[in-house]
């Protein structure tokens, strides 16, 4: 069997499991309530949460984009590794007092944490817009990353446009159906499928007798830059792309509505503390694919990096009977990583259009009440709405995936002091972390589209960050002065 | 629901934290070419070894400094 149709088949018969899935939970659905839809009724045990919080962390930027990052960069991409535990170092910072407000205030979206903390519609609108825009972006790399991949790995036999089509459609059928508890169980199945795929990736990697020593010894013979010690810029940008992802990371929008859903605090804290290894299963294998790159292909850049796994993988494959199915597995993982992220993204995004933004208008039209199945309803039709416009803007791919993450993580790192603030002092005012919020989201984004994307190093985002944080502290500093 | 014990209470955790992190940047690590440790630059793998041990700390800091009543 050739690797294009092969592949072709195995994606068929995942897709198949997932409109499983996705008609298991709709059976399962006990209400049509946003906690029901959107939560999967609090009730997410410890073993899915870590394999939601999993699968919707890992992404298709880290399985096709990471390792043509390592490509490019060389060996100071090992800061993967650390910028991923990051992560899980701000939510040890954040999530034990949103997990217990929540308990209590049944929060459904993180608006509703805004509204309890602050009280305040403008701050909360804001960092929600904020917050909206940053993972619409997300969403729309990952739903590259599914075009690339497919049309990669299946050596063309699925084209970019139909493989972007294709499986934007299975998202939409199970989530439509099942809400977040078929986006968790389908990320359960993902989470196993991107593990066995790594695992594939590795065993390929040892049984293509390609080792990484003597790759490390080509590197710093023929391209010294990419493995002796980083200079001072490169050094920069790396305690930066560590502060960046850290923070932004952690408010993503998704994961703190995981967060609420988790059925106790006690299954948080297990899924995190296995959380914390994760970097060194997913990320780690995934930069030492892009190091083995670097001396059997040349001369890759820009957009093409990205093609760095699939022609990886193509290669392997050609070798043994063992390596072709290992790569078909791997092939699958990669595309559930991408999808898994993108299912929770979608999810998210419209739970926040449907009750921030639209329930709140029609609430003052029909005199303070409408019906939660009402309210999921329009969430729905938010989900076809984003998905249709964002498949037209990801048929026609001009940036490379890192640099789509880029830009996202720019503007969401900026509704971080709202939260880390926010929990961890009192004193913070919601209109200085409105200011705030507005200077850093203005900084950081004129700065980017100004083309200086870093500043000595480091990013635009960060740099708004810390103005925003900032003004938020001076301000709710004076204002407690003028009080 | 109230907080029992909160990481965040405890600052030597996240100073531990931040150090390993620091030590992670090669910036300490002299020019020229590096010896192959583990098949990797020296460097690079005295970075993995401070990432690892912020992933026991975090690990160890959720299981142990966070208690909200629940188990």
């Amino acid at each position: 069997m050739e690797f294009g149709p092969a592949v072709v088949a195995a994606l068929a018969a995942y897709i198949a499991v997932l409109a499983f899935l996705g008609l298991r939970a709709r059976a399962a659905r006990a209400s049509e309530s946003l906690a029901d839809f959107y939560l999967a009724g609090r009730g997410l045990g410890g073993m899915v949460l870590l394999f939601t919080l999993y699968a919707t962390q890992y992404s298709g930027n880290t399985l096709v984009g990471y390792p043509g990052e390592a490509y490019r960069v060389g060996f100071p991409w090992v800061m993967s590794v650390g910028f991923m535990l990051a992560i899980v170092v701000v939510y040890l910072v954040i999530a034990p007092r949103l997990r217990a407000a929540s308990e209590r205030h049944r929060f459904v979206t993180p608006a509703d944490w805004l509204d309890h903390r602050f009280g305040h519609p403008g701050l909360t609108r804001v960092t929600n817009l904020v917050m909206a825009a940053a993972i619409a972006n997300y969403l729309l790399a990952q739903l590259m990353a599914m075009g690339h991949v497919v049309a990669g790995l299946s050596d063309g036999a699925i084209p970019y446009a139909a493989g972007v089509l294709v499986l934007t459609a299975a998202i939409l059928g199970y989530e439509l159906l099942g809400g977040l508890r078929a986006v968790a169980w389908t990320d359960c199945l993902q989470g196993i499928l991107l593990a066995i795929g790594l695992f594939g990736l590795l065993a390929a990697t040892v049984f293509s007798g390609e080792s990484v020593g003597a790759a490390t010894a080509w590197v710093l013979d023929n391209q010294p830059a990419k493995g002796f010690r980083p200079d001072a810029t490169t050094q920069a940008t790396w305690a930066s792309t560590l502060l960046l992802i850290g923070f932004s990371g952690a408010v993503y929008p998704q994961a703190i509505q995981r967060i609420f859903a988790a059925r106790s605090g006690a299954s948080l804290r297990k899924a995190l503390s296995v959380l914390a290894f994760l970097p060194f299963l997913t990320t780690l294998p995934v930069f030492l694919v892009g190091i083995l790159a670097l001396p059997r292909l040349s001369g890759l850049s820009g957009v093409a990096a990205d093609q760095v796994l699939p022609a990886l993988l193509r290669g392997w494959a050609s070798e043994s009977e063992w390596m072709f199915w290992m790569c078909i597995v791997t092939v699958v993982g990669v595309v559930a990583a991408i999808m898994s992220t993108a299912d929770s993204v979608l999810l998210t995004l419209s739970s926040m259009l449907a009750k921030d933004f639209v329930a709140p208008v029609l609430r003052r039209r029909h005199g303070g009440v409408v019906e939660e199945a009402r309210i999921t309803r329009i969430g729905k039709g938010f989900s076809l709405a984003i998905m249709g416009v964002l498949v037209a803007i990801a048929l026609t791919p001009r940036i490379s995936l890192w640099g789509l993450l880029e830009l996202k993580m720019e503007l969401l790192v900026q509704a971080a002091p709202v939260f880390v603030l926010g929990l961890t002092w009192p004193r913070l005012s919601a209109r200085a972390a409105l200011a705030g919020v507005i200077a850093g989201t203005l900084l950081a984004a004129g700065l980017t589209l100004a083309g200086y994307g870093k500043i000595g190093g480091v990013h635009a985002g960060l740099l708004g960050a810390m103005l925003n944080a900032g003004v938020a502290v001076a301000g709710s500093l004076a204002s407690r002065r003028r009080d | 629901m109230k907080l029992r014990r909160d990481p965040l209470s405890h600052p030597w955790l996240f100073v531990g934290i931040a150090a390993l992190y620091a030590f992670s940047i090669p910036w300490w690590f002299g020019e020229g070419r590096p010896a192959i440790v583990l098949g990797l630059p020296s460097w690079a793998v005295i970075s993995l070894a401070c990432t690892f041990a912020v992933s026991c700390l975090v690990s160890f800091a959720a299981r142990r400094l966070w208690d909200d009543g629940q188990d």
